[in-house]
């Protein structure tokens, strides 16, 4: 929870996480519990070149990221998850030319199961663009045997 | 010359930054490795989103090839269980399509790499037709006349 675990998994997202690097993801800011992630625009994530619209997977994407990191940044440094399911509803259609930004929070965080949800906007907080939804199983590193009970 | 093998899917620049192929055989989508896929570096793994678009695109793709669906289907909502962790390798996926009504249709995506049965993820989705914008249209009329 302190300081220097957010600070190092905020250093660490776009080694730790190729993928995240690769498509250019970015924590803009992040608390225990409590994540902001944006995906900058790019004319390589469109689904449909021809209308302009954002590929929903891009979406899907983010906000798993972003479920990811806000879990991480309540949990002990080296805790691992393993996401059990994500659900996405799709609002409205993703608009070219415009960055992605999603915000998550942590709703519950049992010994066993962290549970997210989150929103996914473009120029409105107000007015997002889909909402996710997921659930983690806690510590998919640990040994059985090892595991606290 | 016969076609053999997976072709890139082509048309679509999200499903080229992945890299997903069609099987035009085997009737499934393969999404090769590469290391821009990766979501955890330790173990490796593909990152969850990584294993979700594939599903997902894999999805809109099966229902673009399908009878009377002209253009791109627009997702309403998806759903994806992770059921074993996807690690550095191909990874394949089949779709299914449970319910294709007039306006809406439901999609099943299974993805796995090595063996079959030991799947990585199932997903669902729901996506309005393109074809139905006229459908629509007479149900709002019928409700705004009664």
């Amino acid at each position: 929870m302190s300081t220097p675990h957010l600070i190092a998994l905020r250093e660490g997202f776009t080694q730790v996480v190729p993928h995240s690097h690769h498509l250019g993801q970015v924590i803009e800011t992040l608390a225990p519990g409590q994540g902001c992630l944006r995906q900058p625009y790019r004319s390589d994530l469109l689904g449909d070149a021809e209308q302009g619209l954002i590929h929903s997977s891009v979406l899907t994407s983010l906000m798993d990221s972003t479920f990811g990191v806000t879990v991480f940044s309540a949990l002990e440094a080296d805790e691992s998850i393993a996401t059990l399911d994500l659900r996405m509803d799709y609002l409205q259609p993703a608009k070219a030319d415009l960055d992605l930004w999603a915000r998550a929070r942590l709703d519950r965080l049992t010994r066993q199961v962290a549970f997210v949800s989150g929103t996914i906007w473009q120029a409105n907080e107000e007015q997002p663009v889909a909402l996710g939804r997921a659930c983690f199983m806690r510590a998919a590193n640990a040994k059985s045997a090892a595991s606290p009970t | 010359m016969t076609r053999s093998g997976p072709e890139p899917v082509a048309g679509i620049p999200y499903a080229e930054l992945l890299g997903i192929q069609f099987d035009g055989v085997q009737n499934c989508f393969v999404l090769p490795f590469t290391q821009s896929l990766v979501g955890n570096a330790r173990l490796p793994a593909l990152h969850g989103g990584v294993v979700a678009g594939f599903a997902e695109t894999a999805a809109l793709l099966w229902l673009m090839r399908g009878e009377g669906v002209g253009g791109i289907p627009k997702p309403v909502d998806f759903a994806i269980d992770y059921l074993r962790s996807a690690g550095a390798n191909t990874s394949y996926a089949q779709c299914e399509v449970l319910k294709q009504g007039r306006r809406v249709a439901q999609v099943v995506t299974r993805v796995w790499q090595g063996d079959p049965t030991e799947l990585v993820a199932v997903a669902r989705m729901h996506c309005l037709l393109p074809a139905d914008a006229q459908s629509t249209l007479v149900c709002v009329d019928k409700t705004a006349s009664n």
